[in-house]
């Protein structure tokens, strides 16, 4: 099996991470802080496992179970960049989603490894574009907007859940990694809790009111590094590179997991993308998976891996 | 086929087998009372030194009971040259006599002795064309490989370079080199090596292109995962770091493995230049390489459907600068980029005297024209000689380059950068996936090896480079 090495696995998780970041649609800094809060405590248990190969070949259920998982967390993101990103591309809708496809399909094929590889450079450009934003954000911030209200907190939690749909990828990847990468997987959750705030903060100093809407749009819309000339193409850009990569890890991950339920099914990433499509396609809007499906999910299958854990300790008793 | 005992019948089989061809020079001659034939090709070997160190002292040999004496004579007593092989087979007899031995066979005697005596017309060792340097050595590989070998061996001279040579090429029969520093290079990657080239069944070998895919066991790829030197300083400091090299008889390029993207944007002058210097003309390399790659698409993309993007009086040069042009912009840029490349291949191709007035009427009177005569806009021109000019500072990813760059234009002429964005993402994915051997093309930026930055992103001084001996093993990553 090839192996990724602790940094990498870092860098895939915090790229995915952003993607889900940045296609959130309203980010409310109490609200996301509890609800992120409560998806790491509940993910906990699994992130401690570490052993996600041995009980998927163990409960060969597990494994389906978690591919499923995976195929909406793909077909949310296409319905997330065809809600968002696709009206406002150059191209005809179409065309830039059968392109988008297109690379999926081609970069699907690289395999894991590759995607570990291609998440450094991706990373540096991510930064590198969260400097210009940030460059631009900050003439515009005003920390006196910067009013947080707790009272909505527990209905603003909800979309917050979306950012831990990442964990149990989390949990597949660390079976794949040369070392102990627990510690990798801490920094990622703080890196991106703490990413998230920030982004929560800005946005709220930057568009104030406005940046209940898609709030990583609508700061990247007003943030302007330069007078007079307007870079959103260049973010719309990174932001079609994320999702990208994010599919790609999920289609080389829903692989590998489907592999531990039958070999022949290791190489079955294109398939992976293809079922994302059509999930894409039955479900209506990637807000509703959103909202009911992914919180859900992402309860459920820590919960599936304890019942797993005890089914086997019984068994082994 | 073995040799037969009899001396007529094995000069029977030497001309049956090389079909009555014209340099094959076969000279009865009587050694020490024994009847024997020297055979040797015309024009592989040097008439004055076969003549005073071969025929003189063989001449002198006093008569001998029978061939065997006559050869173990020859063998114990007479030196008559440094490399003196015996053959017992017709095969090594061709081959020994078409490498410019002179061979000896002695009537009743199953084996032959050969005397290297070459003499045939080389290439003396010039300054490679491809590979200048300032402050670097000007001597560069030739054709012969054993000079090759010899230029290598008087920078390394150590008994743990190791250069084993072998025969490949069923009609060619070329000498084939593998050169590698038996304390740094990983075990397995010399067997994989050996692995790969045995199973090159190839007629010929005339070119490294002939074993390279043979070195990069995946098929259809856009970047090599082999590289090519001319330089032997250059390969010995790959040999120091872990690599194997192959060297080709007929051949001035040394095929290198394993190879790194890093390794593109290296040159042997930045070890001789101060580190701040080298770092800044590294960094000048990978902004050149950007350039070259997505100068004329990002141009293309941002004029066609990002205007937003420019400040107005820019925009506004812009505007007026391509008001009149009868092309899109996508199509002038393809244009001007394949007419570059007409003009490249044509000076090229052409013998070196006419070489330069094809660049002389390419560069500037077809520029000029087209610019007058209002086909391509001053802006875009000088956006293609930008770009050009910037793919000259790194020639070895040249190839990719000129094909990736019209790509990129395609997809950002028709979608802008959310094209090159996506292709941008495929040829990262491509470019990270290459890995032979174990050794990923991208090491060590991703996977990311902190060491490994002294000599990629900074170029560190000697002083701190010398600490801890570092092998490409430091890269190699298991399956």
């Amino acid at each position: 099996m090839n192996r990724i090495n602790r940094s990498q696995l870092f860098c895939i998780l915090f790229l995915s991470g952003m993607w889900m970041l940045t296609g959130i649609q309203s980010l409310h800094l109490p609200g996301l802080l509890l609800s992120f809060g409560i998806q790491v405590l509940l993910c906990l248990p699994m992130l401690m496992e570490q052993d996600f190969t041995t009980l998927a070949n163990r409960h060969k259920w597990l494994g389906i179970l978690y591919a499923g998982y995976f195929l909406l967390v793909g077909a949310q993101g296409f319905l997330q960049i065809r809600d968002t990103a696709l009206p406002q591309l150059h191209a005809a809708p179409v065309v830039s989603a059968v392109l988008i496809v297109l690379t999926c399909l081609y970069t699907s094929t690289a395999g894991l490894r590759s995607t570990a590889r291609c998440a450094v450079p991706a990373l540096a450009l991510l930064l590198l574009s969260a400097a210009v934003l940030l460059t631009g954000a900050w003439k515009r911030a005003d920390v006196s907007r910067l009013q947080f209200r707790t009272e909505d907190m527990w209905e603003n939690a909800l979309p917050g859940f979306l950012l831990g749909t990442d964990l149990p990828c989390a949990w597949v990847l660390l079976g794949r990694v040369k070392k102990n990468g627990s510690r990798s997987v801490l920094y990622y959750v703080l890196a991106k809790g703490a990413a998230a705030a920030g982004l929560a903060a800005l946005c709220r100093m930057t568009c104030g009111r406005l940046a209940q809407d898609h709030p990583f749009l609508t700061l990247t819309a007003l943030s302007q590094p330069l007078q007079g000339q307007r870079a959103d193409a260049l973010y719309l850009l990174v932001f079609v590179m994320l999702h990208v990569f994010h599919i790609t890890l999920l289609t080389g991950v829903t692989a590998h997991v489907l592999g531990l339920v039958h070999p022949k099914l290791e190489k079955s990433a294109p398939f992976a993308l293809l079922a994302m499509l059509l999930a894409a396609s039955l479900l209506p809007d990637a807000g509703t998976i959103a909202a009911l499906l992914m919180p859900v999910m992402a309860c459920v299958i820590p919960l599936s891996i304890r019942a797993a854990r005890s089914v086997q300790r019984r068994a082994e008793a | 086929m073995k040799l037969p005992s009899h001396l007529e019948e094995t000069l029977a089989v030497l001309r049956r087998q090389c079909n009555g061809s014209s340099d094959l020079l076969i000279n009865p001659v009587t050694v020490g009372g024994i009847s024997c034939a020297l055979v040797c090709c015309e024009g592989m070997i040097s008439t004055a030194t076969s003549t005073e160190l071969i025929l003189s002292p063989l001449a002198a040999i006093p008569c001998m009971p029978d061939s065997t004496a006559l050869f173990d004579h020859i063998q114990t007593h007479l030196l008559l040259s440094l490399d003196r092989p015996v053959a017992r087979e017709i095969e090594d007899v061709f081959r020994l006599i078409y490498s410019g031995f002179a061979v000896l066979i002695a009537e009743g005697e199953t084996k032959a002795l050969a005397f290297g005596v070459q003499g045939y017309d080389k290439r003396s060792i010039n300054e490679p064309s491809g590979e200048a340097n300032l402050l670097g050595a000007h001597e560069g590989f030739s054709e012969v490989v054993r000079t090759n070998m010899s230029l290598l061996r008087r920078r390394m001279k150590t008994p743990l370079l190791k250069l084993e040579l072998s025969v490949m090429g069923k009609l060619s029969q070329t000498d084939v080199c593998l050169c590698y520093l038996t304390d740094r290079v990983p075990p397995q990657l010399i067997q994989q090596i050996k692995r790969s080239l045995q199973s090159a069944d190839l007629d010929t070998l005339l070119a490294p292109g002939y074993l390279q895919p043979f070195l990069e066991p995946k098929k259809n790829r856009l970047f090599d995962s082999v590289s090519t030197t001319e330089r032997p300083d250059v390969l010995c400091a790959k040999l120091l770091e872990g690599r194997v090299a192959v060297l080709i008889d007929g051949n001035p390029f040394a095929l290198v493995i394993p190879k790194l993207l890093a390794e593109s944007f290296q040159s042997l002058d930045d070890y001789c230049f101060k580190p701040y210097y080298a770092t800044f003309i590294r960094w000048v390399r990978y902004v050149g390489f950007l350039l070259a790659l997505l100068l004329p698409a990002v141009y293309t993309a941002v004029c066609v459907h990002h205007p937003e993007l420019l400040n107005s009086t820019l925009l506004l040069l812009l505007t007026k600068a391509e008001a009149d042009e009868p092309l899109s912009l996508p199509l002038e840029a393809i244009g001007g980029l394949l007419l570059f490349e007409v003009i490249r291949e044509a000076g090229l191709r052409l013998p070196k005297v006419v070489g330069g007035a094809v660049s002389i009427v390419g560069g500037l009177i077809i520029g000029d024209a087209a610019v007058n005569s209002g086909l391509i806009s001053t802006p875009m021109l000088t956006v293609i000689a930008i770009a050009v000019t910037a793919g000259f500072i790194v020639p070895d990813l040249n190839p990719v380059m000129t094909v990736l760059r019209l790509a990129f234009i395609i997809v950002g002429g028709l979608w802008g950068l959310f094209g090159i964005g996506l292709l941008g993402m495929a040829v990262l994915y491509t470019m990270c996936g290459t890995s032979d051997f174990g050794f990923p093309l991208t090491a060590p930026m991703s996977p990311f090896y902190v060491r490994g930055m002294r000599d990629t992103v900074i170029r560190e001084g000697f002083r701190k480079m010398q600490h801890g001996n570092f092998t490409v093993e430091e890269y190699h990553e298991q399956n």
